[in-house]
């Protein structure tokens, strides 16, 4: 089974646990997930947990019968000792967010720009690059704080997911403030279909880092 | 957990219920996983997807070369122990 088939069948068999057990095992889940290890060890050991608990639950376990009443330490241990993406993978990982990235902002552009046909009062005949280069640095940082925050947020520090909402709104702020702040500076032409371009080239570009980087992460397994 | 893995391969929830079965039902269930996911890395055993006769498919256990070496080891400096401590008790009753 590869990652995706894996992360498909834990959808499926999830649904056979009762309420209970479900809540304890979605934060386990969602926590050890946050933690970007090996996303095929992740998902590998998060199938087998499913396992165990389901059959635990079929003689009348409950989830802390099986974890133990300290389940975020039950999950650090867990973490240590899953391994770590290889290096080749985690570029290409960081290689796909920036993709998810741009594709957004152009996608966002795409609409604008078509909107203008019908509302001439939107149109952009250029845009400049500096911002595009500004959000390559706090679009990284904001990622790995909001990361941090949804992580900090499942066992209850409510405190970090408020600051990870802060962030990403100030990068998102940051962003449109440095579009007039840098207006006429490295300025680059703007159309509908450049944008439309841009766009597509960022689906598809997403698409390839992510079958290479879920390839890259299997190589140290041999099943 | 070497030991019950080298008489046959075993599943996480058969492994468990096997330690229970020994006397050690003091340790919760899930404490084997991180145990499991180190012994992986030190590449003492290996695991493989394989379908159940009951069920889902299932990660089996099985020891590497390494793995049972390591469980021999285990047995020979056990078996030196627990010598000692028979000869160290043996002596402390015969004083007493």
């Amino acid at each position: 089974m590869n990652t995706i088939e894996m992360t498909k069948r834990n959808n499926e068999r999830r649904e056979l646990l009762n309420k209970e057990n479900l809540k304890v095992y979605e934060d386990a889940m969602i926590y050890i997930r946050l933690n970007a290890r090996s996303e095929y060890a992740t998902e590998s050991i998060l199938l087998e947990l499913l396992e165990h608990l389901i059959e635990a639950q079929q003689h009348g376990k409950s989830a802390q019968d099986v974890f133990g009443d300290d389940l975020h330490g039950y999950c650090d241990a867990l973490i240590a000792d899953i391994p770590h993406q290889s290096k080749q993978s985690w570029i290409l990982e960081i290689l796909r967010y920036a993709t998810i990235l741009f594709g957004g902002l152009f996608a966002v552009y795409t609409i604008v720009q078509f909107l203008a046909y019908f509302i001439p009062s939107l149109k952009m005949e250029s845009i400049s690059l500096v911002p595009f280069l500004i959000i390559i640095a706090v679009g990284a940082i904001a990622i790995l704080v909001i990361l941090y925050a949804l992580k900090a947020s499942i066992f209850g520090t409510k405190s970090w997911f408020i600051l990870g909402v802060l962030v990403y709104v100030a990068a998102v702020g940051g962003y449109a403030y440095s579009t007039i702040l840098f207006k006429g500076i490295w300025m680059v032409p703007m159309s509908f279909w450049s944008c439309l371009a841009v766009t597509i080239v960022m689906i598809l570009l997403h698409q390839l880092f992510k079958r290479l980087s879920g390839k890259a992460d299997l190589k140290p397994y041999r099943n | 957990m070497l030991a019950i893995i080298s008489e046959k391969e075993v599943y996480g929830y058969e492994l468990s219920e096997k330690l229970h079965e020994a006397g050690l039902t003091m340790v919760k269930e899930g404490s084997i996983y991180p145990l499991l996911l180190r012994m992986q890395k030190n590449e003492l055993i290996e695991g493989t997807m394989k379908p159940s006769a009951t069920g889902p498919d299932r990660k089996y256990y099985h020891l590497t070369q390494q793995g049972k070496e390591a469980l021999q080891q285990f047995d020979e400096s056990w078996a030196q122990l627990s010598q000692a401590i028979t000869y160290l008790r043996r002596k402390r009753d015969e004083h007493n």
